[in-house]
């Protein structure tokens, strides 16, 4: 059986593989649980593999698959306490001002996604961190147009409210 | 004019319509505490942006991408490589020492082999090739068809470069790959019955096994639909 390293299925989940990281980040708060729903993500992706619809986008349908393992695991599964700060420095495995300043950013924007009900961190996640479309987030999510722009709209107030400081905004 | 922060954050993203857009762009041009807004939240989306950035650079851990190609080598290819090479040397005739050898590798390797029992194969030398409605829907058919009896689950091509297609067909599922004029079955299985009361409707579902096995066959995605429309006009021929 000839095995192509390009191109192939399992090819093209590979280079999703960053950006299902940076989502399940984004959920998890932390490395260990990310790097968890993302193996479980591509476990469930391979065995479901004739589930996806050829023409349909492969990424939308694992990040389908991404959010229904979160938000079982989320009924199963205790919160970690998370420490964002660590989290960064794991990420960020890097020294110097500039690697500190973007330590404290990352650590901040997951303190503040933290905080948000997960219906809206979902949403936040995949328009804000992951830059789809409200549509296509709708599709992944499962929930009309409408329930996304209203969530994104209030994930964005709380966001800004805690990430945004009033007089960068009045300069 | 009021804008509602939904229609706002609509602007920002670029999910209005162009009229729509107008009318908030005048509304920014009026109202200073409108615009106010708009700029705290285009500084909340560069910054996520930026904050995210570096998780697409950071190395993946090798756990993930073995999860990912761990799969090859597994069962599923095992299975699929045995009964391949078993229907390639012994037809399978009814009630022969071979079909029951089929059965017990089969179960061996949790691929069912059932005995083509309908019109809609036929053994020869070179093994067993799908014959009238079948082959017709498997010329014929796209992924997207879900009338009459035989269906197809999903096309795709095998490491050779010949085209493939999962079917479901009288109870049956299998797969079917392009030789010559013709589709050798290289595997088949009951079909999975989908849902109470659905048998009634002949409605059957792909099982797991013939997914799987067109998983570890398939060398790239599974044809989309222009592709699937392409290689049905070049009559299946072998694409390299």
């Amino acid at each position: 059986m000839g095995q192509r390293p390009d191109g192939s299925f399992e090819r093209q989940i590979v280079d999703l593989l960053p950006r299902l990281r940076r989502f399940a980040l984004s959920l998890t708060g932390n490395l260990t649980d990310a790097d968890d729903l993302v193996q479980d993500t591509v476990e469930r992706a391979l065995n479901n593999s004739g589930r996806w619809q050829p023409g349909t986008r492969l990424d939308s349908w694992m990040y389908r698959i991404a959010q229904n393992l979160w938000i079982d695991g989320l009924r199963k599964r205790r919160r970690r306490n998370a420490a964002p700060l660590e989290e960064a420095e794991a990420v960020l495995q890097l020294d110097g001002a500039r690697a500190a300043e973007a330590k404290l950013m990352l650590a901040s924007v997951l303190q503040a996604m933290l905080r948000l009900p997960e219906e809206q961190r979902l949403v936040a996640s995949l328009v804000l961190v992951e830059g789809f479309g409200y549509q296509e987030a709708a599709e992944i999510l499962q929930v009309p147009l409408g329930t996304v722009t209203s969530r994104l709209a209030r994930a964005r107030e709380a966001l800004a409210a805690q990430l945004v400081p009033q007089e960068k905004a009045e300069a | 004019m009021a804008v509602s922060n939904e229609k706002l954050m609509a602007y920002l993203d670029g999910e209005l319509p162009l009229e729509e857009a107008r009318e908030v762009e005048a509304a920014l041009a009026a109202d200073p505490a409108l615009r106010q807004s708009l700029e705290r939240q285009r500084a909340l989306a560069a910054t996520i942006a930026t904050a995210f950035r570096p998780l697409l650079d950071a190395p993946v851990p090798p756990r993930l991408t073995e999860a990912v190609t761990r799969r090859r080598s597994g069962f599923a290819a095992r299975a699929v490589a045995a009964m391949r090479k078993m229907f390639a040397q012994h037809p399978l005739q009814a009630g022969s020492a071979t079909a029951g050898m089929a059965l017990a590798l089969g179960l061996a390797f949790g691929l069912f082999v059932v005995q083509p029992q309908s019109g809609d194969f036929a053994a020869g030398p070179q093994g067993i090739f799908a014959q009238s409605a079948l082959a017709g829907a498997l010329d014929n058919k796209l992924t997207s068809d879900a009338e009459g009896a035989a269906r197809i689950g999903i096309s795709f091509r095998d490491g050779s470069g010949n085209y493939c297609r999962t079917f479901t067909s009288g109870g049956q599922a299998g797969i079917a790959c392009r030789s010559g004029k013709t589709w050798r079955v290289v595997a088949l299985a009951p079909a999975a019955v989908e849902g109470p009361g659905a048998y009634h409707m002949a409605a059957s579902a792909m099982p797991d096994a013939i997914r799987d096995a067109a998983t570890a066959m398939m060398a790239g995605a599974p044809l989309n639909a222009a592709e699937e429309k392409r290689a049905r006009a070049s009559g299946w021929a072998q694409s390299r």
